[in-house]
């Protein structure tokens, strides 16, 4: 039997890590396939050097070698652009072109497809994508176009720490448990509470914080270096790039709780500085940042007691910077009777792209399913997942065995409770007509999918031609709120075919995909014109760029 | 339905033994554990969150009240601060493993290959302990294929040094472990494959025909000082002749200057031109290389290993295999374009597989220790899933080829001319165990003087040279004989590759069980000091 069948697989598009996974038919778990350089970590870092074939082209450089000369070359290399995703189209301008996060994001998909390819010998198209839970419509529907413009068919969009749970799910049994994870990695603080059912996960609470991550860590760190031992002191550029590899290091030997210390030499013009930094020190100088993560996780605990949940029962931590005893030692703080978070142990960096591939099989199990109950598999029609007859007939085998049952009790279906965290609504006059106001069609926390049918607005003037349907992403839990451009992500124009009067009734729906795709419907009163939004947005490339 | 609870690894079962593969390579260590749950193995990562662990030593000294302590600290630490105390750092040991007894003074004290290699493995054993929690009780430890007998010998009392049991040390050559992983995911079934094999100090390359239940070494080449750090030399030096004639540095600027060469050459396996800083005693100066100019320089290097290849293509051919169907590429230095260029040019119709380049081998060795140790007692664990996991899985069995031509020094034919008589040719399956019956050159010879010698030759009787030397030692007669009384003499190649070579008097009289004196290793008891000293320095 062959350990790879479903030719589905999970990447984690980190903001500093980019992992790729496939699932394991014999181990029943997700394992991660080796990046070309050397580990299963592909650095989220693209560097780009003039192309020598065509004199005005770039060509690309990801992971290892893209990262460890950024500083070098500061104008050529894009990293960290996951926190720009959704939110602007320019990650990076060269001389000529401008590249968007959507665009550097593809190019990390396809050396995590490619590593992929390598190790399991076969030629890969679908794909499970994970996004932060706390990523909002637009940086969704940039997530999937950047799966487009890799050419990748991507097949869903799982949130971060749901993949870890589901992880979890396959290394132990937590049938009835309430789960926190913590997923802190190098750019995003992520946590969901769920409960783990006998059939499902149910999601309880979302909460996080998109720009905090271990990254922040190590800016602080250097900052404290440079303030505390190289005061008055000027680096050379590629000491300046080896300062911050250094740092990095210093980090990762602190969070072993063996080493009280860390040492390394810094090279400045004026001759090297040996740089020591202490546990304590090092503590000290991110105090804040443990104090910013202290907030949302006490945020989410209170959350949970007003659900009447006062008890976790695990707690799992996921993200390499988890590994900071810091971060140990404030949740010992928090709930001081736990045990050890520890399912995971090590390869803490692997489990979202694990979870995300064994939920990739889950998810290709049950289209082939359906595939089978429409009659398609017997009439030669070749399955949209496996194009190859005879992989689909292997996998078909697969499933239709019991083998099923156990992949099922093992990978969960995913009851999301609550994975919007953001508000959806559009704006409206308020009563007095002079102000103008985002009224809340759907609410922070709602189970997916949403639906929110045929609210009824009155029209505000009489003999209005159109109406503009302006969608706000926000926040709040109330119905009404103030105004605030910034939170715009699209909007469209309902036009109106006859003449009606002041307060005539037009009907707007928002329907909430489990992948956080937002689609909008609005219809004027006489029914003869409806329309149907696809989001409009700066922060979306044109559709001449993309093919949806 | 079925609840599953999978803890990692299975230490509590009564008895349970722990085994671990181990790469001890000359740049990094690695160790890896297998899973019996999943089916796989997987590297341990170290406490800087790397599963590679430079394979580089540094010494500290803490001076009290009551006295000088010792101290030393393997891996990245050590790496990263070898440009500043390049006189108590110790690296690229490997090279000498097998061939001096000591390899460098540090403090006052000498130390063998042997001592720092038993070193590193501590410290890895000590990342998998902690990882286990239960000691590690058997280990495999690779070796390059071309090892000879010395190197491996050596290679085995570091691992007692490092306080493991000998009967619980197994070593493996490096390319075959590398395809227990990585038929994994890879159906090699049926193929010959060629493992191609370089790393940072060594190339090694293996073919091997994969059956249903066996892996069948068909030949082995390599080359033990052929290895990524000579494309550094080579790439350090025409930097140096070209760009910075005439420039001097100071010691700490010198030993920067070749991590900096290092870290070019890899950016250059992506990159098609890039950057160095170079601090001189005259300022800094940026270097600009291209790919070109790197593969120009170092053609020399390429030309050894393709002149390795044909090697090993000619004895593939002597045993008739015309082609190989698969060629799998493992260590960092296959990473540089030039050498996939060089495979394609020389296997246009193979496909080019690239497993874990890195961490193949050290996962390898841990199937293979698990079949080794585990495997072949089913029973052993009672759980279905186990069962079911060793249906997937099957255990091939290694058939391995010697490396080496061994033989001993006699007289041949009426003139008596004095040859190397070579009892097991390289190329020969091992295990294995040859018998010979040589005579006495003369009436009442009393001693017998055994000549071993160790050859990379394919001949029966060759030419003596002293550099093949191996060991020499002496049977005593202890009654009168007449001339041309019949000595059996007797070879083995166990399946490590260690040789063991016995002599006895036809005639009843002593057996002796040859103890090769060498240069470079140890005798039982410099083992057990080697050990106590260990045990008596602080790890970091």
């Amino acid at each position: 039997m062959e350990r790879f069948i479903c030719e589905v697989i999970g990447i984690d598009l980190g903001t500093t890590n980019t992992v790729v996974s496939y699932y394991d038919e014999v181990a029943r778990d997700g394992a991660c396939c080796p990046d070309f350089e050397g580990t299963n970590l592909t650095p989220s870092a693209v560097f780009f050097e003039r192309s020598q074939e065509d004199e005005d082209g770039w060509s690309h450089v990801v992971g290892k070698v893209a990262k460890e000369i950024a500083i070098l070359h500061p104008d050529r290399t894009a990293t960290r652009f996951k926190r720009l995703m959704g939110r602007t189209t320019e990650a990076i301008t060269l001389e000529n072109r401008t590249f968007s996060p959507q665009e550097l994001s593809a190019f990390m998909l396809e050396r995590a497809v490619e590593n992929a390819e390598s190790a399991l010998d076969r030629k890969i198209r679908n794909v499970v994508i994970t996004v932060p839970a706390y990523f909002g419509d637009l940086q969704r529907k940039a997530t999937l176009e950047a799966g487009k413009l890799a050419g990748l068919n991507v097949i869903d969009i799982l949130d971060e720490p749901i993949a870890a749970l589901v992880h979890c799910t396959t290394l132990s049994d937590l049938t009835d448990k309430v789960v926190l994870v913590i997923d802190l990695g190098g750019g995003t603080l992520d946590l969901i509470a769920a409960r783990v059912t006998q059939d499902c996960i149910q999601e309880l609470e979302i909460d996080g914080d998109i720009g905090l991550g271990g990254s922040d860590w190590d800016d602080a760190l250097t900052k404290y270096v440079r303030e505390t031992f190289l005061s008055g002191r000027s680096l050379r550029v590629d000491d300046e790039q080896q300062l911050c590899l250094d740092v990095e290091f210093a980090k990762k030997v602190l969070s072993n709780e063996k080493k009280n210390n860390a040492r390394f030499v810094v090279r400045s013009m004026d001759g090297p500085v040996e740089v020591r930094i202490t546990r304590e020190e090092f503590d000290r100088c991110t105090r804040f940042l443990r104090d910013k993560t202290e907030t949302v996780i006490r945020r989410v605990k209170d959350n949970l007691e007003k659900k009447g949940i006062e008890k976790i029962d695990k707690i799992i931590l996921v993200g390499g910077a988890t590994r900071m005893l810091q971060i140990r030692e404030l949740i010992r703080e928090i709930w001081p009777d736990l045990e050890d978070p520890d399912i995971i142990r090590r390869n803490v960096d692997e489990a979202v792209a694990c979870g995300a591939a064994s939920y990739a099989r889950m998810k290709a199990a049950e289209i082939a399913r359906k595939e089978i109950e429409a009659g398609k598999a017997g009439t030669g029609d070749p399955f949209i997942i496996l194009e190859d007859e005879e992989r689909w007939q292997k996998f078909k085998e697969t499933i239709q065995h019991e083998e099923i049952e156990k992949v099922r009790s093992v990978v969960r279906p995913v009851q999301r409770i609550s994975s919007r965290s953001y508000g959806l609504g559009v704006t409206v006059e308020d009563a007095g007509g002079s102000t103008q106001k985002i009224y809340n069609l759907i609410f922070r926390g709602e189970p997916l999918p949403a639906e929110k049918l045929g609210t009824r607005f009155g029209l505000s003037e009489d003999n209005m031609k159109r109406v503009a349907l302006r969608v706000y992403e926000n926040f709040s839990d109330e119905h009404y709120l103030e105004q605030d451009e910034t939170l715009l992500i699209g909007e469209c124009v309902l036009p109106i075919s006859q003449q009606l009067p002041k307060g005539a009734v037009i009907e707007v729906s928002f329907r909430l995909q489990e992948d956080g795709t937002l689609y909008v419907y609005g219809t004027e009163p006489t029914g003869n014109t409806r329309i149907e939004m696809t989001l409009h947005s700066r922060a979306l490339l044109g559709n001449e760029e993309v093919e949806f | 339905m079925e609840k599953k609870d999978k803890t990692i690894y299975r230490t509590e079962a009564e008895g349970a033994v722990t085994v671990v593969g181990i790469d001890l390579g000359t740049t990094n260590t690695l160790i890896s554990l297998y899973d019996e749950t999943t089916g796989r193995a997987s590297c341990i990562e170290n406490s800087t969150g790397s599963c590679l662990t430079p394979s580089v030593i540094r010494f500290d000294e803490k001076k009290s009240e009551n006295g000088t302590e010792y101290y030393y600290v393997v891996g990245k630490e050590a790496r990263e601060s070898a440009d500043i105390y390049p006189d108590r750092t110790a690296m690229l040991f490997k090279r000498q493993m097998g061939r001096t007894r000591d390899f460098k003074k540090i403090y006052g004290t000498s130390y063998s290959p042997q001592m720092l290699s038993a070193m590193v493995l501590k410290s890895v054993l000590r990342d998998a302990e902690e990882e286990l929690g239960a000691p590690v009780t058997h280990a495999v430890v690779t070796v390059p294929a071309d090892f000879d007998d010395a190197g491996r010998k050596a290679t085995l009392e570091a691992a007692r040094a490092a306080g493991l049991e000998e009967r619980n040390v197994d070593i493996i050559d490096e390319p075959a472990a590398s395809l227990f992983d990585c038929e994994r995911l890879l159906n090699l079934e049926g193929k010959t494959v060629l493992v191609f094999d370089l790393g940072g100090g060594t190339l090694d390359l293996m073919a091997a025909e994969i059956t249903e239940d066996s892996i069948n070494e068909a030949a082995n080449r390599g080359d033990v000082h052929l290895g990524g750090s000579d494309w550094d030399y080579a790439l350090g030096c025409h930097i140096l002749n070209t760009y910075l004639k005439g420039k001097e540095f100071n010691t700490e600027d010198r030993q920067k200057f070749w991590l900096s060469v290092e870290q070019l050459k890899r950016n250059l396996s992506s990159l098609k031109e890039a950057d160095m800083y170079v601090h001189t005693k005259a300022g800094e100066e940026k270097i600009h290389i291209t790919r070109e100019e790197f593969e120009n320089v170092t053609q020399h290097l390429l030309k050894r290993v393709k002149s390795v290849l044909e090697d090993l293509m000619t004895d593939l051919y002597e045993k008739g295999i015309g082609s190989v169907d698969e060629v799998l590429l493992v260590g960092g230095a296959a990473r540089m374009p030039q050498i996939r260029t060089l495979l394609a040019e020389f296997f246009p119709y193979s496909r080019m597989g690239s497993g874990d380049a890195d961490r193949a081998v050290a996962n390898g060795a841990a199937i293979y220790g698990w079949i080794k140790y585990n495997g072949q007692k089913p029973g052993s664990r009672n759980t279905d899933k186990l069962y079911e996991v060793r249906k997937m899985f099957t255990p091939r069995v290694l058939n391995r080829i010697s490396s080496r031509s061994y033989g001993l020094a006699a007289l041949i034919g009426d003139d008596g001319e004095e040859k190397i008589y070579h009892f097991i040719l390289k190329g020969d399956g091992v295990p294995v165990s040859v018998t010979k019956e040589l005579y006495t050159a003369y009436s009442n010879q009393r001693i017998v003087n055994i000549r071993i010698y160790e050859t990379t030759l394919f001949e029966r009787y060759v030419d003596p040279d002293e550099k093949w030397l191996l060991g020499t030692c002496t049977l005593s007669i202890d009654k009168d004989l007449p001339e041309h009384s019949p000595i059996l003499i007797r070879f083995t190649i166990r399946e490590d590759g260690r040789l063991q070579v016995e002599a006895k008097e036809k005639k009843g009289g002593n057996r002796i069980q040859v103890e090769l004196e060498s240069r470079a290793l140890l005798n039982e008891e410099a083992v057990e000091r080697e050990k106590r000293r260990l045990d008596k320095l602080v790890m970091l």
